[in-house]
């Protein structure tokens, strides 16, 4: 069911246009939600959530013209209600042929392994740290240096060394984390189409 | 649901999937459309990944989240990729550390020989004394260097004071560069935007989205350069309909301000004068 997105241009204006008047802050928007949606499918379990993500976008688009005249209200519900009927429609279409017991994240299934090994994903990580500026880098890597007990010591004391809340820290590093796994991710799938054109 | 606020307990519920169908649609929606909940879900996640890889979860919540978190290979993928992240942090930790077993050991061995060999004595005084006479000399400097920077910090103090009061706000000067940022919170994972002064441009007017609905009779920006030390405190500051958007203006004197990562911290104040959740926003000036 889903497909990769193939926006016109002017139905892609309709819909910045419907987020918001000032096309710089509706790009953001864009981006905040396409992020929101894509974790929401994965919440709901289902196999392709960027194809999905891309099949909300795109149902919204084609009515962006009508709803920039027509609606009332927040229209991140509206992309919500879309989003919410797909998942729907894919429960649906799986109910009968997906079984969720025995799943476990050390059972990589064999292609999984063969793809991905430890040594790329570690290459992968040091390339993406590089390229985080160092005060980042530091951070990112200080945050995680602990565990359990020590960890929550740890942690209070670079939030009181940066003169801000144990909980801000944590939305700061969650976010230089999201970063770092996005580039990580990105830099496993180049690796890896680079190994099938080999 | 429509009325709870949205907690860790509750996140941690929907992501280990123990609500109902309305209830995930709730929180799905408060994700979607209330910044704060949604933050307050992705720290939820990310307390729970790093339960998980730790074994700190009980058994009932380690299959809840299995069973949420190991079914879809981009999930399971992003599992290995957060392990990845913590192990090397946790190895780079104990790499850091070596150097100071190193001095512990260097110190051990000063000591050792010391009680051998006399005859150092002299050597070893004469650099001490040299080390007293240096420390003197820097302290001095330092000294100096410290007075020069609390003049200049004075200055800057009162540099943003008047930028940023209501009269000099309803003017907009010559040589004036602006810079729309979004908070952290709504421009989630993206470069923080910059900015590079030239040396004609004077000031610098950070227009700072507020996301929330609520909108509070003044704001305090606390800005800093991340990494540096000083932090710079600007309060009575007003939002402004602009478009569809809450915007507080906060201006900046582009010549004091260094390259680099600054973050600003937005606090609304109430009536009575008590802060409120406050709103991060990062910006670089570019070089």
């Amino acid at each position: 069911m889903p497909r990769k997105s193939e926006f016109l241009p002017e139905r892609f204006d309709d819909l910045l246009a419907w987020l918001n008047p000032d096309r710089e802050l509706a790009g953001s928007i864009y981006l905040d939600l396409r992020h929101s949606l894509l974790r929401i499918f994965a919440w709901n379990r289902c196999s392709d959530p960027e194809g999905m993500t891309d099949e909300t976008f795109d149902r919204v688009a084609r009515q962006a013209h009508t709803l920039r005249e027509t609606y009332e209200g927040n229209p991140r519900l509206f992309f919500y209600g879309v989003a919410n009927n797909l998942i729907k429609e894919y429960r649906k279409k799986i109910k009968s042929h997906v079984s969720l017991e025995g799943v476990e994240p050390t059972q990589d299934a064999p292609q999984e392994l063969e793809e991905e090994t430890v040594e790329r994903r570690r290459e992968c990580l040091g390339k993406c740290l590089e390229k985080l500026p160092k005060e980042k880098r530091d951070l990112i890597l200080a945050y995680y240096a602990r565990e359990k007990q020590a960890k929550i010591i740890h942690r209070a004391e670079m939030a009181r060394k940066l003169g801000i809340s144990v909980e801000t820290l944590r939305v700061r590093m969650l976010r230089i984390r999201i970063g770092l796994e996005n580039c990580i991710e990105l830099c496993l799938d180049e690796l890896m189409e680079n190994n099938e054109t080999d | 649901m429509n009325e709870k606020p949205m907690t860790k307990a509750v996140a941690k519920r929907f992501l280990l999937g123990a609500v109902d169908d309305s209830e995930r649609q709730q929180i799905e929606k408060l994700f979607i459309i209330d910044p704060e909940a949604k933050e307050t879900i992705l720290v939820a996640e990310d307390e729970l990944v790093e339960d998980y890889l730790e074994g700190s979860l009980s058994e009932s919540e380690t299959a809840g989240f299995l069973e949420q978190y190991a079914y879809e290979p981009r999930q399971r993928r992003k599992l290995r990729i957060a392990r990845s992240i913590t192990e090397y942090a946790r190895a780079e930790a104990l790499r850091d550390e070596s150097p100071g077993s190193a001095l512990q050991k260097l110190g051990s061995f000063v000591s050792s020989s010391w009680q051998g060999k006399r005859s150092w004595f002299i050597p070893i005084a004469v650099a001490v004394a040299t080390l007293l006479i240096v420390t003197t000399v820097w302290l001095v400097q330092w000294n100096n260097r410290r007075t020069e920077d609390n003049n200049l910090r004075v200055a800057i103090e009162r540099e943003l004071t008047e930028l940023n009061a209501p009269s000099s706000l309803r003017e907009n000067p010559p040589q004036m560069l602006s810079l729309v940022i979004p908070s952290v919170s709504l421009r989630n994972v993206n470069s923080p935007p910059a900015i590079s002064p030239q040396a004609a441009d004077r000031v610098i007017e950070l227009q700072l989205l507020w996301p929330q609905k609520e909108e509070s009779p003044s704001y305090v920006a606390v800005l800093r350069r991340v990494g540096g030390s000083e932090e710079f405190r600007i309060a009575n500051l007003h939002a402004e309909k602009k478009a569809n958007d809450n915007v507080v203006r906060l201006r900046l004197p582009a010549q004091s301000l260094a390259p680099g990562l600054y973050n600003a911290s937005l606090s609304p104040i109430g009536s009575d004068g008590t802060p409120g959740s406050a709103e991060e926003y990062d910006f670089v000036i570019g070089g």
